[in-house]
């Protein structure tokens, strides 16, 4: 690849152009001190708001966590509640009466645990 | 271009950073000012390009390492911006095939044989990749190493070896079709 070193060397650009004057190298140099200056310095307290903010985060995470967690439970209790209150329908005794066509009366009384 | 600001428009920043960077573009222009030339279609661009790379550390002056990685911080800053620039340009010939046109042109068939090899292959040279090409001028004209410039790049060795080696590839058949 002797013959691609060469021609890169032959063509290579800095070798036939003059290159920056000192006057524009020093001219770029006063722009890129006066943009640094331009910049706010950093504050010696910069350190800790991303820490804080983390930590600020992962607390609120859990309070939150925690509210819902107990809400869920407050209402969890109140449906177990309303259901001890309501009724069962097994509760409720069953019967079945029927009139014989000679007069004769049957009830029958269900079991509660009797499934129908 | 370059841009010049009056020096009173500096405001009340770290006067630390701005000699730091003051010191470091002392340090490191001419060799970053080389590169770039090598790296772009012309002197201007060649400017521009080391302007931004070292606004950008101005404008980041914690990013920059200390010690010797700072130049290659810097160099990785400005291939990076380099490559902004060509994908840039890439969008905008697939937009405008004319400029493509103008762009891939061959040279004047009266030219002399040895600057139309030259100028073909520097010509082929601006049409790869940013990093191939910042991977060919590093080891084939600076003479940098392969480990060197993996690290001044901020990729793998074998990286750079495969980008040395398609690089190279790429300018033979460049160079092949210049001697049919």
């Amino acid at each position: 690849m002797k013959d691609l070193k060469q021609l890169l060397v032959d063509g290579d650009p800095i070798a036939r152009e003059p290159g920056m004057s000192d006057a524009d190298v020093q001219a770029m140099r006063r722009t890129i001190v006066v943009e640094a200056r331009r910049q706010p310095a950093p504050s010696p307290m910069s350190w800790w708001p991303r820490p804080l903010a983390l930590g600020a985060a992962l607390a609120a995470c859990l309070v939150l966590g925690i509210s819902i967690g107990m809400r869920l439970g407050d209402n969890a209790s109140s449906i177990a509640s309303s259901r001890a209150v309501v009724p069962s329908v097994r509760d409720v005794r069953r019967q079945l009466q029927m009139t014989s066509p000679g007069g004769t009366r049957i009830i029958w009384t269900f079991h509660q645990e009797l499934d129908l | 271009m370059v841009a010049t600001l009056p020096t009173d428009a500096a405001g009340t920043g770290s006067t630390a950073s701005a000699d730091r960077l003051g010191t470091l573009f002392d340090i490191h222009h001419p060799r970053l000012l080389r590169l770039a030339r090598r790296l772009s279609r012309d002197a201007d661009e060649a400017r521009d390009l080391v302007q931004e790379t070292f606004l950008r550390a101005a404008r980041s002056p914690r990013s920059i390492p200390a010690g010797d990685a700072a130049e290659a911080w810097l160099v990785r800053v400005l291939v990076n911006i380099q490559r902004d620039a060509w994908r840039r340009r890439s969008t905008k010939k697939r937009l405008d095939p004319e400029g493509e046109a103008e762009a891939a042109r061959p040279v004047a068939p009266d030219s002399e044989a040895s600057f139309v090899a030259k100028s073909t292959v520097w010509r082929a040279l601006e049409r790869l990749a940013p990093r191939r090409r910042a991977v060919i001028v590093m080891y084939e004209l600076e003479g940098v190493t392969i480990p060197s410039i993996a690290e001044q790049l901020g990729v793998s060795a074998v990286t750079v070896r495969w980008h040395l080696s398609m690089g190279r590839r790429e300018l033979a058949a460049v160079i092949k079709g210049l001697e049919q």
